[in-house]
Parts: C-alpha cells; structure tokens; sequence
C-alpha cells in the first residue's frame, strides 16, 4: 500500500474542516470527543482512521469484497475527497435518527434513503455500548473507535461525519447473493443496459472465483406470475436515477443512444487484442474516473467505496491472476487443428515449388477456374469446322 | 478439354503428362468443348519460372498461411474471448482454402480440403456474427438456434462458466443460442 493511499481514498495533506452536525450522528461523535466547529484536520489523519477502522474489523475482509464501489459523482464521497464546495453543502439539520434508521444513522448515513427491505431492522439501541453489541461481528467506526489506543483516539476523533458515512460498509450490510444471482441472471448475455443499477451491486463472477467464494444457490422459483412479455429489452431498463444516489451512472456508451448494448464496444476489444488484455479492462483505463468507477468489478480491485482515478499500470496488468493464467493456457482444439493445417501448409507449398522449371502448358486449368498469361489470348482458337489447314 | 495433340484425355493428371512429355517451345493443340461447340487452341509449351510461382502460387500460401497465423495467434492471446475463437474459424477456413489454392492446378491431393473450407467460410462468418454481443429478436434467436441445431449436441450447463462481467467467455456456442434461458431471465427480471 502506498504511503499516500488508505484503501483507495486520497490522503492528501490538505486540511479539511471538520463538519459538525452533518447529521445527528456526527454532532454526537464530536460532542462527545470535544472538537470545536471548524477545526482543521490534515487529510492524512482521517485516512488513517479509516484505515484502523478497517483493520479493527473482524471481518473486514469479508466485508471488504462485499462492499459497493462508491461512485465519485456520490455526493458524500465527493465531500470525502474534498470536490464539493462548501456552499453546495445542505445545512447540517440535526435531528433524532428515526427509529428503523438507527443503525445506519449511528454511522452518519442519514442523509442516504433507507432502502425498502431494511426498514425493518432492529430496533435502535438505547446507549452506545448496546449499539455496539448489536452490530456484533459486523463492526463499525464506534466500536473500532473505542478499541483504539490513545494516539489514534485523538486521530479518530478528528474524523468528520461525512467521512464516516463514505464507508459504504459502515453503513449498509452486505447485499445478499441472491440479488446479485437475480441481477447476472437478468443479462444472459452479458450485455448490462444504460444507467443500469444492477452493474454497479453485482459482483463479477470472476471476483467469485478470485475469492474463492461459494457459489450462489439458485433462486427459488417466483410464486406470482410474470408480467406481459415484451421482446424489447428497453422495455424494462432499470431507470437511470439510483435510489439514493445524486448522480446519473455514466456508462461506456454514450448517452445519445438508446439501444441496450454493451459497454464492451468495438474498440475496447481491439484494444484489448493489442495491449493482451481484456476488454473490460481496457474499457478500465479509458474515459473519466466516473466511467472507471462504474464499471469496475467488485472485489478484484478496490478496496475502498471512495475510489480515487484509476491508476493501473503494467504491474496490476501482469499481476491480475485471471488473465494472467487465461493467457497462458490456450485451448485444447487449438493445436489438434493448427498440426493438420500445417501439415498441408507444408505439403501445397512443396508441390506449389515442383512446378517451378517444369513445363506446362501456359495456362493452368483446375475444375473452377484457369490462370494464364495475357500473351496467351493471341492463340487461335478455330471452330473444328472452319479450317482444316490450319492445325 | 477432351483431348491433346489428338490424344483423348480423361482427365487433369493426363493433360500433365501429356504436356511433361512436350518439349518446352513446341506448340499443342488442345481440344475443347463446351455444350455442342467443339473448340481446338494451339498454344506452346513453357516453363513454368520464378516468375510465375510469385505471381500465382506465393501469393495464395504466404495469404493463406499468414491468416491462419494471425487467428491462431489471438486465440492463444486471448483464449477466454469467445469471439476470437470464432474469428479463428473465420481466419482457419479462409486460409486452409488459399492455402489449397495452388494444389487445385495440380496435382490435386487436397481438393477435397479446399472445398471443405470453402463451404465452411460462409458458416464460420455466420458463427462469428452470433459470437458478438447483440441483442436480436425473439425470431432471430429461434433461427440461430436452428441453425445450430445440428451441431449443438449434449448441453453442459453446469460445468460450463458464466458469462462473465467483462464479457468473455470460453462457452464454444454463442449464448445467443440460449433462447429459452433468454426469456425465463426476462421474466426473472420483471
């Protein structure tokens, strides 16, 4: 890891401010820990406690590859990275966390929608301590927080609210398999619509395979029946707008044409033919860190929500132990066809060079068609009948 | 071409002969036919040079050769890549026919060969545009199932991988084929 890089989010030396009553989570961290409004923090201390915060997990690993990039067009994420100006800011509104957002509000995403299926949670604990019982092995930052040394706490406190609720694994638990199942198998053909949400939440089966993941079980069958049939795959595009998010996903295509073709085009694959690599990946390096960030795969390279711009070099390329053993293994048919095809190669140019100091009979004849010289065209041709001096 | 110098040919090995026995410069008569008409050119031995080889026969082998290299060479650059496989089809047929090009003039071992790849051309083309991504219609599928109908054989589903996020895959059919796995996840998806 880098010196400068704390899973993936900037660490930068500039100061941030530290942003009191973003939500009412952050205004009780910081009244707890004391920090006046408008304290300046250097940028490298709140990475690292994003990082300690990290390391602390139990199983942070496992919620690492569960975990959701964060786009860099998210509003939080850009507060994060320090993008978003201040005035841009909503004024920081506190107020109690409702009762079916507790968890989440604990780790300072109030501000985020609560989506549909989790708003029948716990319910929310009554002091920290039981909060923190009742995330058990998840972890969070304030149990993490609590279990650091003297040194870090200080450094823990100065982290903001905002930068807590980037932690997209702090706040959300780990998507269950089945969506993601549901999500690969509504694109039999790879192929994932404009604006699609389900591109962003799944995780590619090669970082199944990377992991070493159990394979998802197979969904049950629906009970209800399904709706009209439609060919049209526009017909159900998932809408652009992503529940709980402030920007319009950015996807490789350009946003003018309606059809539903992959991100994957033409050039990508030439490219990828070129720079031996995959086409995604070479979709990977092109374009703005926004399309970078949408199309990465989950698990195989990011370890943080907040991605900063792709940074790739020949060393990942290499390293990337997928296509690294998928190039070094070609297939099986392929030398049982290419032996006979050289075999023949072989022996047409053999016969091809007998010719050569042979004589023939100016024009080469074959059961299709004849080659021979333009001098040729001046032979008489006579009908049989017309003259019989002649040959 | 019914005969040579007068001498009835039954086929191309003996036009050969017949002109190997000629000495170089002389003139032959050659006796053709087409429908009712019976045509008779004389033209004169040669011998076939350099020059010749280069401008007929190099060209259809270092052509043919050089194609079937290059479709091997991105399979084995890129052996997860469906549409690659499908483009060494494409590249393996074209080139095994040029390749055979020059044997068609004689001495005729590999016409069959020539043939096979000639007719299968067309097919690995066809099989190279179901390989890419696309998204046909309900009936274009139905028809590209039945085009593969013959050769689709014994499904192996489980052992074979899923299309992955970067969209390659080792299947050796196009998915396109899986029609009926289409709408079911259609109807998953509504």
């Amino acid at each position: 890891m880098r010196p400068h890089e704390v899973h993936g989010v900037e660490a930068r030396e500039r100061p941030v401010v530290v942003e009191h009553g973003a939500d009412a989570t952050g205004q009780e961290r910081h009244a707890e820990r004391g920090d006046e409004p408008g304290k300046l923090v250097p940028r490298g201390a709140i990475a690292l406690e994003i990082d300690v915060q990290r390391r602390l997990r139990p199983d942070h690993e496992a919620r690492r590859r569960s975990e959701r990039p964060r786009r860099r067009g998210d509003v939080a994420c850009q507060r994060a990275l320090g993008r978003r100006t201040r005035a841009r800011r909503r004024p920081a509104a506190p107020r109690p966390p409702p009762a079916d957002d507790a968890n989440r509000a604990r780790e300072g995403c109030a501000s985020f929608p609560t989506p549909r299926r989790r708003r029948r949670a716990a319910p929310p604990p009554r002091d920290r301590t039981s909060a923190a019982r009742a995330r058990g092995s998840r972890g969070s930052a304030t149990a993490a927080s609590a279990a650091l040394p003297a040194t870090t706490s200080a450094v823990t406190a100065a982290m903001p609210a905002t930068l807590a609720s980037c932690s997209r694994a702090a706040r959300r638990p780990a998507r269950p398999r089945t969506c993601r199942r549901r999500d690969r198998a509504a694109r039999p053909f790879g192929a994932t619509p404009r604006g699609s949400k389900s591109r962003h939440t799944r995780r590619s089966r090669a970082a199944d395979e990377r992991v070493g993941a159990r394979p998802a079980p197979r969904r049950a069958a629906r009970r209800t029946p399904p709706r009209a049939r439609s060919c049209r795959p526009h017909r159900w595009r998932p809408r652009t707008r992503v529940r709980g998010a402030k920007y319009r996903p950015i996807a490789g295509t350009s946003h003018g044409v309606t059809s539903a073709w992959p991100r994957i085009r033409a050039y990508a694959i030439v490219a990828a033919i070129v720079r031996f690599r995959s086409p995604a990946a070479a979709m990977r390096n092109r374009g703005t860190s926004a399309t970078q960030a949408s199309i990465h795969p989950h698990g195989s390279r990011s370890e943080s929500p907040c991605r900063p711009p792709a940074t790739h070099t020949d060393e990942d390329r290499t390293t990337d132990p997928i296509h690294r053993s998928a190039r070094l293994r070609p297939p099986w048919w392929l030398p049982v066809l290419l032996v006979p095809v050289v075999a023949v190669t072989v022996l047409c140019t053999r016969d091809a060079l007998t010719w050569v100091g042979r004589p023939f009979a100016g024009f080469l004849f074959s059961t299709t068609a004849s080659w021979s010289r333009s001098g040729d065209r001046r032979g008489a041709i006579r009908r049989s009948g017309e003259s019989s001096g002649a040959s | 071409m019914t005969a040579v110098d007068g001498a009835t040919v039954g086929d191309a090995l003996a036009i050969h002969d017949a002109v190997a026995r000629a000495p170089v410069g002389s003139d032959l008569t050659y006796t053709l036919r087409r429908d009712a008409d019976v045509f008779r050119v004389a033209l004169p031995v040669r011998r076939f040079d350099r020059r010749d080889f280069a401008t007929v026969f190099a060209p259809m082998l270092a052509v043919g050769a050089w194609t079937v290299a290059v479709g091997a060479a991105l399979v084995v650059a890129r052996p997860e890549v469906a549409t690659l496989h499908a483009a060494f089809l494409v590249c393996l047929t074209l080139g095994l026919s040029l390749v055979t090009g020059p044997d068609q003039y004689g001495p005729y071992r590999f016409v069959s060969v020539f043939y096979l790849a000639l007719a299968l051309f067309p097919a690995s083309v066809f099989h190279l545009s179901a390989a890419f991504l696309w998204w046909p219609s309900v009936w274009t599928r139905r028809l590209v199932a039945a085009v593969y109908a013959p050769v689709r054989g014994r499904r192996r589903r489980a052992r074979r991988p899923a299309l992955r996020a970067d969209g390659v895959s080792a299947a050796p059919l196009p998915r396109v084929l899986r029609a009926r796995e289409h709408d079911r996840a259609l109807r998953r998806h509504r």
